[in-house]
C-alpha cells in the first residue's frame, strides 16, 4: 500500500523542551491514524511541522511522497488542515467563509459554489450558511472548521483535537463525519486525548508522550502488548464464599478476587465466560445483582506505559 | 494576483462591518467636522444664499456730530450688510451691553465720542469697542472683519498723508503741519462720504469684501479642519486595517492561510492591497461627503486625485510600516493609541496654525516641523489642493517616503513570516 503519510524522525525544541523528540510513523492511503496523548505530550507540534508552519529542527516528513520541507508547496496542496483552535472569520457568514477559504485553495466560479454546497451539507448547516459564524454555538463553529479543510477534496487530511470542548451532539456528527470521509478514500491523521475517538475511529493509534511515540498499532495489538484480562465486576444477593472457589475452577477464568461483598472476576473473553458464571450461582441459588464488563482499553495501554492516567 | 484580490476584498467586506472602523473612518471625521459646521452655523460659498445666521448688532454711535462716526453707524446698519449683520441703532450703551449679557444680541458697537476727530490720527485713535458674548465666536467675529474693513478705509487717510508726505519729501520739500493736517482732513471728508454713498464706488467695494472675506475665514475653517480630520483619521484606519495582519495572526486564520497552497507573499500582498483600498474608500467617502454637506472645494479634479494618491498610499505605508515592528495586537493598541497620535498632532499642526488666528505667527515654524510626520505632508498636499497651488513636489516627497517606509515594513514582515 502506498504510504499517504511519512513521517522521519522528525524533531522540534522549544528552547530546552524537546516538543518533539524523534517522531516517526506512517499512514497508508485511507487509513485513519490517530495521535493519542496527553496534552502538551507534542502532538500540535508534530502536525505544524507536516502542515508546513514550523521547520523541522531535523528530520523529514512527506505527504503523498511530497516532501514538507523540500515541496512544501505541493504537499501542502494534497493537506487539508484542522486547527486545534477555530481559525475562522468570525464576522463573515458559514457560506462567506468557506467560499472565501475555497479561493485559497484554488477553487473558483461554479466549481467553488458547488463544493461549498456539498460541504455545508457534510458538515449539517446548510440552513445556517448565511448566519455569521460568530453567532454559532462553538459545535457549530468546529463543524466550519472542519469544512474548510474538506473544500479541495484533500486526499490527506491533518484534524488537531477537532472535538474540544463542544456538546456531545456536535462531537457525534463530526466523529460520523470522520468515518465518512475514510469511506470516501481520504486520508485522515487524527489528534486526540480523548481514548474513546481514538478507539472508535481509528485503524491504527500511536500514543504519544513527552514527544516521542512509546506505542503503536492497531487497537487489538495495543490491548494485546498490554495483555490485559478483561475485568467484570459483579455482586450477589448471597455470601460471596458460596461461589468463589467453584468460580475459580471454571474454564477461562483467570482470577477471581472479593472485596466489600464485590467480585472481580478477570477473563480472557468476557462472552465465553458469563454464561458459566450464570450457570454456576444459579446452580448454587444465588443470584447475581449487578454485572459491570470493562473490557481492557487505550487507557489501561497509557496507564501501563506511563504509570499516568492520561487525562491529567 | 487572484490571491492577493480575493484576500484584499475578504478584508474590505470585513472592515465594512466592523463598527470599529466605520465609526472611526467615516462617522467621527464627519461628525466632528459636523460639530463645528452647525456651531458656525454652517457656511455658504456663494453670495446669495448666506447660510449663516446673521448675528444681532447693536450699534451706539456715541459722536453723533461727527460725519465718520454717522457714515460707520451708516454702514453697519444699512441694507448692503443686512445679510450679513442684523443690525440695529441703540442711543445708550448700558441698554446695548445689557442686551448683549442678557442673550438679547451678540454684539454692542460702541463708536466714542471723539471718533470722528481721532481718525487719520492713530496715536489719538478713538477706539471702537466691541462688546461680545464670549459663548458667541461667529457673529463678533464677522462684525470684527467689516469693523476692520471699514476702520481700514478711514485709516487710508493717514496712510495717504504719510505716502504724500513721503512723495513730496522725496522731491525735498517738506510738508508742514498744516498741510498734513489739511490733507487729513481733506480725506476724513472723502472717505466717510465714500463710505456711506452706498452705491457703488467704495462703500460697497468694501462692505461686499468684508462679508466675502468672513465667510471666506469661515469656509478656510471648517475646510482646514475637515482637512485635519481626513489626514488625522485616514492614518488611524490605516494601522487599524493594517492591524488585522496581527489580529489574523493571533486569531490564527493566518497560519491557516499559510497551510493552503499559496504563497506567503501573496497572502501579505493582499493584506497590504486592503490597506490602500479601505483608505481609497474612505478618502472618496470623507471627499465627497464633505464637499456635498459642508461645500468643501478641495481643489480642482487632478490635484484630488494626486492628494488622494499621496495620502492613501503614505498612510497605507505608515500603517505597514509601525505594524511590522509589533508583536501583538496588544502591543498595537498601546503603540498606535500614543504613536500614530502624537505623530498625527505633529503633522497636522499647519492646519491648525493655518486657522487659529494667535497661532498664524508660528505657521513658518509648523510648515517645517510638520514635515517630519507623515501626516504632515498629507496635510500639506490638501492644503496646497484647495489652495489651489501646485502639489507636485509634496506628491513626490510624500511617495518618497512612502517608498522607505513600505520597504521597510515588507521586508521586516517577509522575515517574520518567512517560509
Ligand atoms: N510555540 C511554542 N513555544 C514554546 N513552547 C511550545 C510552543 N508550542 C508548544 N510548546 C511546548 O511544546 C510541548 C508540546 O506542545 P504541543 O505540541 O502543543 O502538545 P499537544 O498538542 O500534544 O498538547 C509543550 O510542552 C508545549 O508547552
Ligand atoms: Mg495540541
Amino acid at each position: 500500500m502506498e504510504q499517504a503519510i511519512q513521517v522521519q524522525d522528525l524533531r522540534k525544541a522549544f528552547g530546552a523542551i524537546p516538543a518533539v523528540d524523534g517522531v516517526s510513523f506512517s499512514v497508508g492511503c485511507g487509513e485513519i491514524f490517530s495521535l493519542l496523548g496527553p496534552n502538551g505530550a507534542g502532538k500540535t507540534t508534530t502536525i505544524s511541522m507536516l502542515a508546513g508552519l514550523l521547520r523541522p529542527d531535523s528530520g523529514d516528513a512527506a505527504l503523498l511522497g511530497n516532501s514538507v520541507t523540500r515541496q512544501a508547496a505541493r504537499a501542502r496542496a494534497v493537506l487539508g488542515v484542522v486547527p486545534q483552535d477555530i481559525a475562522l472569520y468570525m464576522d463573515l457568514s458559514a457560506r462567506e467563509n468557506l467560499s472565501f477559504w475555497g479561493k485559497m485553495y484554488t477553487l473558483r466560479g461554479k466549481a467553488l459554489n458547488r463544493r461549498v454546497d456539498e460541504v455545508l451539507e457534510v458538515i449539517g448547516l446548510a440552513d445556517r450558511q448565511k448566519e455569521r459564524v460568530g453567532t454559532f454555538s462553538g459545535g457549530m463553529k468546529r463543524r466550519v472548521n472542519i469544512g474548510v479543510a474538506l473544500l479541495h477534496k484533500p486526499p490527506v487530511v491533518i484534524m488537531d483535537e477537532p472535538t474540544v470542548g463542544i456538546d456531545p451532539q456536535s462531537r457525534r456528527h463530526i466523529l460520523d463525519a470522520v468515518k465518512e470521509l475514510r469511506g470516501h478514500g481520504m486520508t485522515v491523521l487524527y489528534t486526540t486525548h480523548y481514548m474513546e475517538e481514538a478507539e472508535e475511529l481509528s485503524d491504527r493509534v500511536a500514543v504519544m508522550d513527552k514527544g516521542k511515540i512509546i506505542a503503536c498499532g492497531t487497537n487489538a495489538e495495543l490491548i494485546r502488548m498490554v495483555g490485559q484480562d478483561t475485568r467484570i465486576e459483579l455482586a450477589l444477593n448471597a455470601e460471596s464464599g458460596r461461589v468463589i472457589d467453584p468460580w475459580r475452577s471454571l474454564e477461562g477464568i483467570r482470577g477471581v478476587t472479593a472485596e466489600d461483598g464485590r467480585i472481580t472476576v478477570l477473563a480472557a473473553d468476557s462472552n465465553a465466560v458469563l454464561p458459566r458464571l450464570f450457570e454456576s450461582a444459579a446452580s448454587r441459588g444465588v443470584r447475581i445483582t449487578s454485572l459491570e464488563i470493562r473490557e481492557p482499553n487505550l487507557e489501561a495501554v497509557f496507564l501501563h506505559l506511563t504509570g499516568r492516567a492520561l487525562r491529567d | 494576483m487572484m490571491t492577493i484580490w480575493n484576500v484584499a476584498w475578504k478584508d474590505l467586506v470585513r472592515s465594512a462591518r466592523s463598527v470599529f472602523i466605520l465609526v472611526f473612518a467615516l462617522v467621527l471625521p464627519l461628525l466632528t467636522t459636523g460639530v463645528f459646521f452647525a456651531a458656525f452655523g454652517g457656511l455658504s460659498s456663494g453670495d446669495e444664499s448666506p447660510s449663516i445666521p446673521a448675528p444681532r448688532v447693536l450699534v451706539v454711535n456715541l459722536d453723533s456730530s461727527g460725519e465718520a462716526a454717522i457714515a460707520l453707524e451708516n454702514v453697519l446698519t444699512g441694507d448692503e450688510l443686512s445679510n450679513v449683520l442684523d443690525a440695529a441703532r441703540e442711543s445708550d450703551p448700558a441698554p446695548a451691553r445689557l442686551a448683549v449679557d442678557t442673550g438679547g444680541a451678540a454684539v454692542a458697537v460702541i463708536i466714542p465720542l471723539g471718533f470722528s476727530a481721532g481718525i487719520g490720527d492713530p496715536e489719538s485713535a478713538a477706539g471702537v469697542e466691541v462688546y461680545q458674548d464670549p459663548a458667541q465666536t461667529v457673529g463678533p467675529a464677522i462684525v470684527r472683519s467689516i469693523l476692520e474693513q471699514a476702520l481700514d478705509g478711514f485709516a487710508g487717510g493717514w496712510v495717504v498723508i504719510k505716502a504724500s508726505g513721503g512723495a513730496l519729501a522725496s522731491r525735498s520739500v517738506m510738508m508742514d503741519g498744516a498741510t498734513a493736517a489739511r490733507i487729513s482732513a481733506l480725506y476724513t471728508e472723502w472717505a466717510p462720504a465714500q463710505l456711506a454713498a452706498g452705491a457703488g464706488g467704495l462703500a460697497v467695494e468694501s462692505t461686499a469684501g468684508a462679508k466675502r472675506e468672513s465667510v471666506d475665514f469661515m469656509a478656510r475653517m471648517i475646510s482646514a479642519i475637515m482637512a485635519m480630520m481626513l489626514v488625522f483619521y485616514c492614518f488611524f484606519t490605516g494601522t487599524a486595517s493594517a492591524q488585522s495582519i496581527l489580529t489574523e495572526q493571533e486569531e490564527g486564520t493566518l497560519p491557516r492561510l499559510f497551510t493552503m497552497p499559496v504563497r506567503r507573499s501573496q497572502i501579505l500582498g493582499g493584506k497590504m492591497l486592503s490597506v490602500f483600498l479601505t483608505l481609497a474608500v474612505q478618502l472618496i467617502v470623507l471627499l465627497a461627503v464633505s464637499a456635498l454637506v459642508f461645500g468643501i472645494r478641495w481643489g480642482d479634479s487632478l490635484s484630488v486625485v494626486l492628494a488622494v494618491i499621496g495620502t492613501g498610499t503614505l498612510s497605507a505605508s505608515f500603517a505597514i510600516f509601525i505594524t511590522s515592528f509589533l508583536k501583538n495586537t496588544k502591543q498595537a493598541g498601546m503603540v498606535y493609541g500614543v504613536v500614530v497620535n502624537l505623530v498625527g498632532w505633529i503633522g497636522i499642526s499647519r492646519l491648525f496654525a493655518e486657522i487659529i488666528p494667535g497661532l498664524s505667527k508660528y505657521s513658518a515654524y509648523t510648515d517645517t516641523v510638520s514635515l517630519v510626520s507623515p501626516q504632515g505632508w498629507a496635510a500639506r498636499i490638501w492644503q496646497e489642493s484647495m489652495a489651489g497651488t501646485p502639489v507636485w513636489f509634496t506628491l513626490a516627497g510624500m511617495l518618497a517616503l512612502s517608498l522607505v517606509l513600505f520597504g521597510i515594513g515588507v521586508f521586516k514582515f517577509n522575515r517574520r513570516f518567512s517560509e
